[in-house]
């Protein structure tokens, strides 16, 4: 864990309101692994207070740098993509528990909306590997497929799917997981975005009884595990803590329903 | 040459190496800052709340953001006393600050057992009770927005305890230095404040509130004049010594507290915005001190209280 001071490298806008900043932070790069993220403090001003928790989409150890990559939803955000190269953010990490690496001959990558940037990091951790690597990519329109080009690079056969039908499936990039698990070979799914994604993905791998493992989001205080604020229910009861005990989790290690109720 | 400043104060049977804690439920127990920072560094360590029984805490969501602050309903989440005897205290009875527990409780009974229990354990070196718990012997008022119920609960635990102890006030109250002088007749060793101010948060599209509980403690920055105004009051209410809790991340706020009569600081909320808060707030007192020539903390306590010598 690196508490750093890190100078913004590059920024640039990728889709309209999704912008990807590069820092310098050869510790955080050096230790990274895919699943894991940073809090970000744009500013030392005191609103917005509290850090803001981002999936480290790249981590180049050699260049020393990590990259984000987010929409602007907000405050927080919106004063990132503000941060022009030259200027400096706070940034501590890597945190929270990676994705385990897989076993299986096929690896599915399943990635909604801004839930791409963990996904593409595994991918190109596991290009040298020899599973099949298969990527399915959701947004709500086609300006807003981001990654694609990353996971195609690292080898993946890539499948997209719209809400609107802009462009790949017009539908859930969840009808994509149904079918590619109907394919032979064993699998492994590996899944990020918002939360009605992520339980569906968690129901169709329990029910078909294939591993799964999805990288959750929750509002954070902290992100070191002090704070309490980001738990969500675990299956059997109790609470689980996104920072540390996650972000990332197995299909059977969450009450689904339970997290639906208490966030929706 | 400049002498190194004396930052040591004490409080009640605890000799602090500096004033600077860090506030209940705000560090865990410490374990996950290590990473940042030497533990040994701290004046104490304040731990999260222990509670009789294990708590789960509440559900839905538990933070919010607010202006400079946040709201909080983590529910005071806890694996109980025995568990925390069992589980968390062997990992961190070696560190050499002082570590003070946090106790909540809604029924004096339950104050007083947590209390016993932790005292028997060892290596717990003072006990703060949070007094800001509805009691279900009176109708699920707070206990500590009524002289009689403070008074009672601190009496209860100081029998049962050798420990320091360290009454917590609640800033919900209509008048908190009568309350702190009941905390003190009753033989507080000490009284901290303040634990968070109650406030709520809308989601207007979804026209509900954000909480999953509805509503929740307001901490950080924003808190900070509010807490200072009453430190001052209570400093100037009792004899035992204050600490100033509320909105302090930087050493300059940890002096207001002191000057205003607190003999230490706890240092909350902003230990997330800042997992070094705390070793920068003590550097940062160090070399004000230094800068201003002062070779121990302790006369700057009370210093802009009325009647302290005036700044050179
Ligand atoms: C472990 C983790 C990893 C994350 N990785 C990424 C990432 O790689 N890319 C990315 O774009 N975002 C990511 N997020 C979400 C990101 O942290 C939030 O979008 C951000 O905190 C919003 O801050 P803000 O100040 O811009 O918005 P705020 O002003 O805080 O909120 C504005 C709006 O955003 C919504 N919002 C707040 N928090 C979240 C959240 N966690 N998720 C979705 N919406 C939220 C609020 O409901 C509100 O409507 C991640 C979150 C976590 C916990
Ligand atoms: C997430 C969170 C959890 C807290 N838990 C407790 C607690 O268990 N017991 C307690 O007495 N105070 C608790 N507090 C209150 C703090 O100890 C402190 O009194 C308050 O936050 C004001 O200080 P600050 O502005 O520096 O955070 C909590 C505060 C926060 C933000
Ligand atoms: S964000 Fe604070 S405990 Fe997870």
């Amino acid at each position: 864990m690196h508490l750093v001071t890190s100078e913004v490298l590059d920024l640039r806008e990728v889709a309209p309101d999704h912008w990807v900043t590069t820092f310098d932070a050869p510790e955080i790069a050096a230790a990274a692994r895919p699943g894991q993220f940073v809090m970000v403090r744009a500013g030392p001003d005191w609103d917005p207070l509290l850090p803001r928790a981002f999936s480290i989409y790249h981590a180049d150890i050699e260049a020393g740098c990590v990259e984000i990559l987010y929409r602007v939803v907000g405050r927080g955000t919106r004063q990132l993509a503000t941060l022009e190269p030259g200027r400096f953010a706070t940034m501590w990490g890597p945190l929270g528990r990676p994705f385990d690496l897989p076993e299986t001959e096929r690896v599915i990558l399943v990635a909604g909306g801004v839930g791409v940037p963990p996904v593409v990091f595994l991918a190109e951790r596991l290009a040298q590997a020899p599973m099949r690597l298969l990527g399915l990519v959701g947004a709500s329109s086609r300006k807003f497929l981001v990654g694609v080009e990353h996971l195609r690079r690292a080898g993946a056969e890539v499948r997209l799917a719209t809400d609107d039908g802009s462009l790949g499936h017009h539908g859930l990039v969840t009808d994509l997981l149904a079918a590619a698990l109907q394919e032979p070979g064993q699998a492994t799914i590996y899944a990020c975005g918002p939360q009605p994604m992520l339980v569906k993905t968690a129901r169709t791998a329990l029910a078909a009884g294939v591993s799964c493992q999805l990288a959750l989001e929750a509002p954070m205080a902290c992100g070191v595990g002090a704070c309490l604020g980001c738990t969500v229910p675990r299956a059997g009861g109790s609470f689980a803590r996104v920072c540390c005990e996650g972000p990332v989790f197995a299909a059977q290690e969450i009450d689904w329903e339970a997290w639906e109720r208490g966030s929706i | 040459m400049s002498i190194e400043p004396s930052l040591a104060v004490t409080i009640g049977g605890l000799r602090l190496k500096n004033p600077v804690m860090t506030a209940s439920g705000c560090f865990g127990w410490g374990e996950e800052f290590r990473a940042y920072f030497d533990l040994n560094e701290l004046g104490a360590l304040v731990g999260k709340a222990v509670t009789a029984e294990p708590r789960p805490g509440n559900t839905g969501v538990r933070i919010h953001e607010t202006p400079a602050g946040m709201l909080n309903a983590i529910g005071l989440q806890n694996p109980g006393v025995e568990g925390f005897i069992a589980d968390i205290l062997p990992r961190i009875r070696d560190l050499n600050c002082p570590l003070i527990a946090n106790v909540p409780g809604h029924t004096v009974a339950e104050y007083v057992r947590v209390a016993r229990r932790l005292t028997e354990a060892g290596g717990i070196d003072a006990i703060e009770l949070n007094l800001s718990c509805p009691n279900v012997g009176r109708g699920g008022l707070e206990f500590c927005v009524a002289p009689e119920s403070v008074a009672e609960v601190v009496s209860a635990v100081r029998s049962a305890t050798r420990l320091t102890l360290i009454a917590k006030l609640s800033p919900n109250v209509t008048d908190v230095a009568v309350l702190a002088q009941a905390a003190q007749a009753a033989g507080a060793d000490a009284i901290s404040l303040i634990n968070t101010l109650v406030g709520m948060a809308i989601d207007v599209e979804r026209r509900r509130p954000i909480l999953g509980n509805v509503t929740g403690g307001l901490s950080g920055p924003a808190i900070r004049p509010v807490a200072l105004r009453m430190v001052y009051e209570v400093v100037g209410a009792v004899q035992v010594p204050v600490i100033g809790i509320g909105g302090i991340a930087t050493a300059r706020d940890a002096l207001e507290f002191l000057m205003a009569g607190a003999t230490a600081v706890q240092v909350g909320t902003a230990n997330f915005f800042n997992p070094r808060a705390c070793p920068e707030i003590i550097a940062g007192l160090r070399d004000w001190l230094r800068a201003h020539g002062i070779r121990d903390v302790r006369e700057i306590i009370g210093a802009a209280r009325p009647g302290a010598t005036p700044a050179p």
